[in-house]
């Protein structure tokens, strides 16, 4: 029986260890979740190309499409919902309006917790890295 | 059901065989007729470039190309041969055209400096290995592009080019870049990034504004070399190239290997 109180405590310790995501959780409920970024939309620019909920939850998407769109097809014009024609440019036509990367693009994409690759190779309008 | 005798098995068998037989005409034609349809919608189109081999010697014409190149594309300048990235640029004469060159040729036309740059082969083979398609010959218009987000770094297309037209990013390129006083790069043309191969694209973005390549534009601005460099469509009988090419004697690099380069030169 001398066994017992070790098979006890390795269990609990076990269990703790386990549960400790959930637990951790529920402890630190309390406090106040990430704040969610302030992002600096353009001021003279009332409409991106299609509406805010949908840019904000599908921009990536879009700029995929447009890059195979222009790269492998050469298709230049990009029609909106809306009926509206842009130039299918990620340094052209969005940073256009988005003049500010570090306080839009690079404000979000930290709180998100992604790395995208674009800026790796792409370039802000005037050549700046 | 009804058992059928061996003799009427095989005479419907035989009678749905001619059925399908009779059939196969009309099928074999449709298809060649939507396949026509496809091949007629491929451009014939060709950009190509003829460079005066001689006038294209000198020093300044070839500085100016380069220059030019460089800032329309953010090239990165790097000296180390082995890691040098290059889209236009000068080679000895009998290194470009080995097969044109003899025991009795004097060695100042030996190692004359040619310049040369991507052949935007018709039958590129390059794009015959690219695991990833990266790299591809555009139907509209003979260029042999790069697409940057596909390339997997494999080098498997500098292996197969035989005029070395290909450079492999061994390192970030953007330390590498000439910038202006603000530090920004000299074009919006999208930089390059570690371990991808890049290669001159007859300045595509240039052509789509109507505009020539940066090299010809500004080979043919340098003072008494004007005419240098010619470039425009081989389909069109009118075009620069297409005139130049009926009138001059003109060679092309290695043509017996087949690729059919669209570079030539004026001797």
């Amino acid at each position: 029986m001398g066994e017992k109180g070790k098979i006890v405590f390795g269990l609990a310790v076990f269990v703790i260890l386990v549960t400790y995501p959930f637990w951790s959780r529920l402890a630190a409920s309390g406090e106040a979740e990430a704040a969610r970024p302030e992002l600096d939309y353009p001021a003279d620019a009332s409409v991106c190309v299609e509406d805010t909920p949908f840019m904000t939850a599908n921009h990536m998407d879009l700029l995929n499409q447009w890059r195979d769109s222009v790269v492998r097809d050469g298709v230049l014009e990009y029609t909106a919902a809306s009926g509206e024609t842009y130039q299918m440019s990620l340094t052209q036509t969005c940073l256009d309006c988005h003049d500010n990367r570090d306080e839009f693009c690079t404000r979000c994409h930290d709180y998100a917790n992604v790395t995208p690759t674009c800026w790796e190779c792409h370039t802000t309008p005037g050549g700046g890295s | 059901m009804e058992k059928k005798s061996r003799r009427e098995f095989l005479k419907e068998t035989t009678a749905a065989a001619l059925g399908l037989g009779a059939t196969l005409p009309v099928v074999t034609t449709a298809c060649s007729g939507s396949a026509e349809g496809h091949a007629g919608a491929v451009s014939e189109d060709q950009w190509a470039m003829v460079i005066d081999l001689e006038g294209a010697q000198r020093a300044d014409v070839q500085e100016a190309c380069v220059a030019a190149c460089e800032g329309a594309h953010n090239l990165p300048r790097i000296d180390d041969p082995a890691e040098k990235i290059r889209w236009i640029w000068d080679e000895e004469y009998q290194h470009v055209f080995p097969d044109q060159v003899h025991d009795h040729m004097p060695e100042a036309l030996r190692t004359a400096p040619v310049l040369v740059l991507c052949n935007h082969c018709t039958n590129p083979p390059c794009v015959r290995v690219c695991p990833t398609q990266a790299t591809w010959k555009r139907d509209e218009d003979g260029i042999v592009m790069m697409d940057m987000h596909r390339c997997i770094g494999c080098r498997y297309c500098m292996a197969a080019c035989p005029y070395g037209s290909r450079s492999f990013n061994w390192r970030d390129p953007r330390p590498f870049i000439e910038t202006d006083s603000d530090g920004n790069f000299l074009s919006d043309f999208p930089t390059r990034t570690r371990g991808v191969v890049e290669k001159c694209n007859f300045c595509a973005e240039r052509l789509r504004d109507g505009l020539q390549p940066a090299c010809v534009e500004k080979a043919n601005q340098v003072p008494g070399a004007e005419g240098v460099m010619a470039f425009g469509n081989l389909s069109d009988p009118e075009s620069d190239v297409s005139r130049i090419l009926r009138s001059e004697r003109t060679i092309s690099r290695r043509v017996a290997l087949g690729t059919g380069p669209n570079v030539f030169y004026v001797v």
